[in-house]
């Protein structure tokens, strides 16, 4: 059996394996979800295009999943439907409103060199006319459209009939195909962890999202299951039932309703339970640029209020932070705000700035019982080196009470050799800001260690495989400072 | 000041006269043609076309683009893009301008300018302001363009795919090589 007949078994057999998978896990374990900035490579600068948030990830829009499997999954073979089948070689830092300088003239151009070079190498207009009609010639010749093989005319033939407008991206792969106004998904991740010799498996994610649109309203939400030890700062915050120990908990990440203005839906009011709007929106929840600054979609969301816009110049979110009502007891829900505006200064480069202040009567994560000033502030950028390397880079400052100034960063390039498939190479600091206190000996302070008060380093290595439609294959090999290695390997299937 | 004028202009009219009545444009490679079309939120479909020609009859310049091969950046738009445009019946976009309106710079010189012509697109032709900077290196002229064509002018609905619409002015951008021959 060929790999691609392989494949579209596997498509087929695709949907009711996947629900029997997520029904099994909607019963075990929890984690996040996804929202892939490198987007802007091709040209997605903005966020609520493809997604149902306006400042992205989890659930898709019907353009969004139609996108996921034209320019995000792997393709094999010939098609003439996705992203690969139409390079357009972009040079997209040329500006449609300035004229370029003749100097730099565009790459690859098949006839007249630099006519201004050759002069300066003594050559005559003579001289220049003959090579480069000579050029021209060969132009012609290269311009011939070559004759198809009856293979490759069989091929095309056969892409025509099996060409559709819609590709199978639907709820379920298009087995069920939903109104407009509802929008549904799904996400199960499965992962497995060799972190110092000990190696772990278990379902790290199994959401279900939804989003009702009535007008201009907009009603959306997650529930999910999870599974985590008693005191880990994973899933706890979203739970909605009250076990403590390690029995299963249904959680809900994210529940609001919002209210769209624009017919492009530029502003959205939002008010409930949501993602805190900072930073660069990745879904690597224990990267600590997301970690340290509790803004992961993991489960620091928080309920409050907040305002969107996205438009063609900027985009930005900013929210009133009214406290986790899923924490207990009310000592432990920050107050304050989170916001970031981001510009798109140029097509292929976006940056912006985040802030964050919150306040409470104790720290729901180091369990101080005193009241907690939390702030961070910072800047992010993304930008398209080439059209398959973009960068993503965020840097912020931590203040906290009782804590010296710290910071976190991190820059991640990403290169997408073939369609679907992404390497990643991630580079992370840290210092949490150091806490002066007493140690055990009286009159010595507890040591600066890398991470608090020195800097920690960090090193991901990431293979990242959307091998068939809404399929995810990922295996990260992460080392950092304090650390045993960590590889983890995952599989990824939304809905 | 107005004697430097003069003399400037006398001098670009002594280089532009004998150009203007010579022999004919041609177009000699270099050619690189890219649309650029806006979204929402920030989207941009950076698009390319191949194949420009150009020729001179009649005192016109002729810019001929095939619209039949466009590319978008993803398959699927670039066939929703060939049905919105009418690419199977409509194969070629055309610009005429006249060439008196174009001015022309003398060796080794810059000009940049604007002028009015005529596009072509869908079987629909309405005018159509260009702006252009050329570089003369010998008989050849070295030319960009820009241009912003509102596609409804040309009876083409705005392009919408699931709820996504992009903006119908879209913007143009053309380099390409002309030859006095």
């Amino acid at each position: 059996m060929s790999f691609r007949c392989l494949a579209k078994s596997f498509v087929r057999l695709g949907p009711p394996l996947a629900a029997l998978v997520v029904f099994a896990a909607l019963f075990t374990w929890a984690e996040p979800a996804s929202a892939y900035t490198w987007m802007i490579r091709h040209g997605y600068g903005g966020c609520n295009v493809c997604h149902a948030d306006p400042s992205g990830g989890e659930l898709l829009t019907a353009y969004g999943r139609t996108q996921g499997d034209l320019i995000l999954r792997m393709r094999y073979g010939k098609d003439n439907l996705s992203a690969q089948s139409s390079a357009t070689e972009s040079e997209s830092t040329d500006s449609f409103d300035d004229f370029d300088d003749f100097d730099s003239e565009p790459k690859g151009k098949e006839a007249g060199d630099d006519d201004v070079s050759k002069a300066k190498a003594g050559k005559t207009d003579v001289e220049d006319l003959d090579e480069t009609d000579a050029a021209d010639g060969d132009k012609k010749k290269k311009k011939k459209k070559k004759k198809k093989t009856p293979d490759e005319a069989a091929s095309d033939e056969e892409l025509s009939a099996s060409d559709s407008d819609n590709p199978g991206t639907g709820f379920l792969w298009g087995l069920i195909d939903l109104p407009d106004a509802l929008l549904l998904s799904g996400s199960y991740r499965h992962v497995s962890l060799l972190k110092g010799g000990e190696f772990r498996n278990f379902p790290m994610q199994a959401d279900l999202y939804g989003q009702l649109t009535l007008g201009s309203i907009r009603i959306g939400g997650s529930v999910g299951a999870a599974r985590v030890p008693a005191g880990s700062p994973h899933a706890r915050g979203a739970q909605i039932t009250s076990n403590q120990g390690e029995e299963f908990n249904a959680i809900s990440r994210t529940h609001w309703v919002g209210f769209d203005f624009g017919k492009s839906r530029q502003v959205t009011l939002r008010a409930g339970r949501l993602n805190l709007p900072f930073g660069v929106r990745i879904p690597e929840h224990v990267m600590w640029v997301r970690e340290v600054t509790r803004t992961d979609r993991e489960s620091d969301q928080h309920h409050g209020a907040s305002i969107s816009y996205n438009g063609s110049l900027f985009r930005g979110e900013a929210m009133l932070v009214a406290g986790n009502y899923q924490v207990n007891p009310d000592r432990y829900r920050e107050r304050g705000y989170s916001m970031y505006v981001e510009t798109l200064v140029t097509e292929p480069f976006a940056t912006g700035v985040s802030s964050l202040m919150t306040f409470s009567a104790a720290d729901v994560i180091t369990l101080e019982e005193e009241s907690t000033a939390r702030g961070t502030h910072g800047v992010f950028f993304r930008v398209k080196v080439s059209e398959p390397v973009v960068l993503l880079f965020e840097a912020d400052a931590l203040h906290k009470s009782r804590r010296e100034l710290g910071y976190v960063a991190f820059t991640q390039l990403d290169y997408e050799p073939v369609q679907g498939l992404h390497l990643g190479a991630t580079g992370e600091i840290l210092d949490k800001g150091y806490k002066p206190e007493e140690s055990s000996v009286p009159g010595i302070d507890v040591p600066r260690v890398a991470g608090t008060g020195k800097p920690r380093l960090g090193g991901w290595l990431t293979v990242d495989w959307f091998f068939l439609p809404q399929l995810e294959l990922r295996v990260d090999a992460v080392l950092r400072q304090e650390d045993p290695f960590l590889l983890m390997g995952q599989l990824h299937v939304y809905l | 000041m107005k004697r430097n004028v003069l003399i400037a202009s006398a001098l670009a009219l002594g280089l532009a006269i004998p150009l203007g009545a010579s022999a004919k444009f041609e177009s000699a490679g270099d050619e690189d043609v890219r649309f650029l079309a806006l979204g929402p939120a920030g989207m941009k479909i950076n698009g390319k076309a191949s194949d420009l020609t150009a020729s001179e009859s009649g005192g016109k310049l002729k810019i001929k683009v095939p619209v039949d091969d466009l590319k978008t950046g993803i398959g699927l738009r670039d066939k929703h893009l060939k049905k919105y445009i009418k690419s199977d019946t409509h194969k070629t976009a055309v610009l005429e301008v006249d060439r008196s309106k174009l001015k022309l710079p003398g060796d080794k010189k810059t000009v940049t300018g604007s002028a009015t012509g005529s596009l072509t697109l869908a079987g629909v032709t309405k005018p159509l302001k260009i702006t252009y900077k050329a570089k003369r290196t010998g008989s050849d002229f070295h030319v960009q363009g820009r241009a912003t064509v509102d596609i409804r002018h040309h009876d083409i609905e705005v392009p919408c795919y699931l709820g996504v619409c992009v903006d119908p002015e879209i913007k143009l951008k053309v380099k390409f090589k002309l030859r006095d021959k």
